[in-house]
């Protein structure tokens, strides 16, 4: 009676052993299959990947408030110090900017003389949608953000995320009540941009670090640090004119641009839909990012 | 006595089912944007830990089918390749199963020094797939430093786990 348990043990235990084992061997190949599969078609998780993401979105959405409250006390601690400073500094960038101000009502209303001259169109209003980050990948490898609004707010994919300071990605899944913006420094992440200054034209390329590259540029570029970039509008992704960044470095591996919005800390984002669908009109390619990418390089190419 | 027989077997499952439910909570917890001042965005690999303490100490709580669904969680919720997570998560429980008997009885410094390899095996296998998924070879930094930001995190979440493994024993 009291061998019995210990006997079965012994038949069972290899048995047992032998089904983990095959159940563990099945799980590795799965999840092989499951990574090629996702490579080869990007849209087939794509359901799967918006429902569990929604599904985490409150989640998310009530831890990040804490965080988000912490960073705040942290901050307005750091600025009550230099309180008297920063006026000072305030105060002198609020004069240099009440002359941009003067500048540009002046141009705004030649602009407007102008364009009626013309019989000019102007492109359509853009709608926009704030929305908070609430989750923020922050691996090694992809550089996205979540954010709380999706298709019940009017987000759509392909629209445009600014910062108050400039663009910091775009759409690239919705869910119903999340989304995900892929950023643009990510590897993924390819975008027309212009630099402001010489009309020169030229691919802003992710490649995960905090200063995206400028690919594409004419031999001759006259590029140099300090230029302004501005997205140029080409592949119909973005409006013509959005801030992007300043370039930071020119040499001999490559341009390098720093972003006007600093990715590591976003708390707002806004989503702008300017109407646009140009690299995403066809249905079926609409998932994958990389796609997008190369056919907005053939498209600039041509 | 069926009432108490009862509620103490849904008290055991519910027990049972705690390492799980953390470590899910932890792959939610990673994603939750910190917002700190000049940090570069770095989740550490909270998961991880989870998947190799328990692989250790008490496997059948986290069965390989747990370590699929965590391993697949973390890639939706962090925007990766689907399947990345599931398959270094899975190679490393396999791995670390199977040298359970070395382990055993040996001091925590041992146990951690075993983390770092794990993380180092990890976070070159996880680069090593982005690189032929992405065609191109991904830079090696951020990945360095998850890894040993995960390594340095592994004292304080295995002390939550030594915790939750402590009142699993004391009912089961």
């Amino acid at each position: 009676m009291r061998h019995r348990p210990e006997h079965i043990l012994r038949i069972t235990a290899p048995l047992r052993g032998f089904a983990h084992r095959f159940a563990y061997v099945f799980l590795l190949a799965a999840a092989l299959g499951i990574l090629l599969l996702g490579r080869a078609d990007p849209h087939i998780f794509q359901r799967a990947r918006t429902t569990v993401t929604d599904m985490t979105a409150p989640v998310l959405d009530a831890l990040s408030r804490p965080a988000v409250t912490i960073s705040h006390v942290i901050a307005e601690a750091r600025e009550l110090a230099r309180l008297r400073e920063e006026n000072i500094i305030l105060r002198a960038e609020n004069e240099r900017l009440l002359k941009w101000q003067n500048a540009a009502r002046t141009l705004l209303a030649e602009n407007k003389q102008l364009q009626e001259l013309l019989g000019f169109t102007p492109p359509q209003d853009a709608t926009s949608v704030t929305a908070r980050v609430i989750g923020d990948s922050g691996g090694a490898f992809v550089r996205s953000v979540l954010v709380n609004a999706g298709r019940r707010e009017g987000v759509a994919k392909g629209n445009a995320a600014l910062s108050g300071k400039g663009l910091l990605g775009r759409v690239a899944e919705v869910g119903e009540r999340s989304a995900r913006v892929l950023l643009i420094n990510d590897l993924n992440s390819r975008i027309p941009v212009v630099i402001e200054r010489s009309r020169e034209r030229a691919i802003l390329a992710g490649d995960n670090s905090v200063t995206p590259r400028l690919l594409y540029l004419p031999a001759t570029t006259s590029v140099q640090v300090g230029d302004r970039i501005v997205t140029s509008g080409h592949g119909g992704a973005f409006p013509v004119g959005l801030p992007v960044g300043v370039v930071s470095a020119v040499s001999d591996e490559g341009v390098r641009v720093m972003p006007f919005a600093d990715a590591t800390n976003i708390e707002y984002v806004r989503l702008m839909d300017y109407g646009l669908d140009g690299i995403l009109n066809d249905a079926d390619e609409d998932g994958d990012a990389v796609a997008e990418g190369n056919r907005n390089k053939r498209r600039i190419r041509r | 006595m069926m009432k108490t027989s009862l509620w103490m077997r849904i008290d055991l499952a519910v027990r049972r089912l705690t390492p799980l439910l953390i470590t899910l909570g932890l792959v939610v917890l990673s994603q939750v944007p910190m917002q700190l001042p000049a940090a570069t965005p770095i989740a550490p690999a909270l998961a991880l830990i989870a998947v190799y303490f328990w692989a250790l100490h008490q496997p059948d709580l986290i069965p390989a089918p747990a370590v699929f669904a965590i391993g697949l969680f973390q890639d939706i919720l962090s925007g990766l390749p689907i399947g990345l997570n599931a398959f270094t998560l899975l190679v490393i429980y396999g791995l670390v199963v199977s040298q359970r008997r070395y382990f055993f009885g040996k001091s925590f410094i041992v146990l951690w020094w075993g983390f770092a390899t794990v993380a180092v095996v990890v976070g070159a296998l996880e680069w090593a797939a982005m690189s032929v998924l992405s065609a191109q070879f991904m830079p090696v930094l951020p990945v360095a430093v998850e890894q040993l930001t995960a390594a340095a995190l592994y004292p304080v979440v295995a002390y939550i786990f030594v915790l939750t493994h402590r009142s699993i024993l004391r009912e089961a």
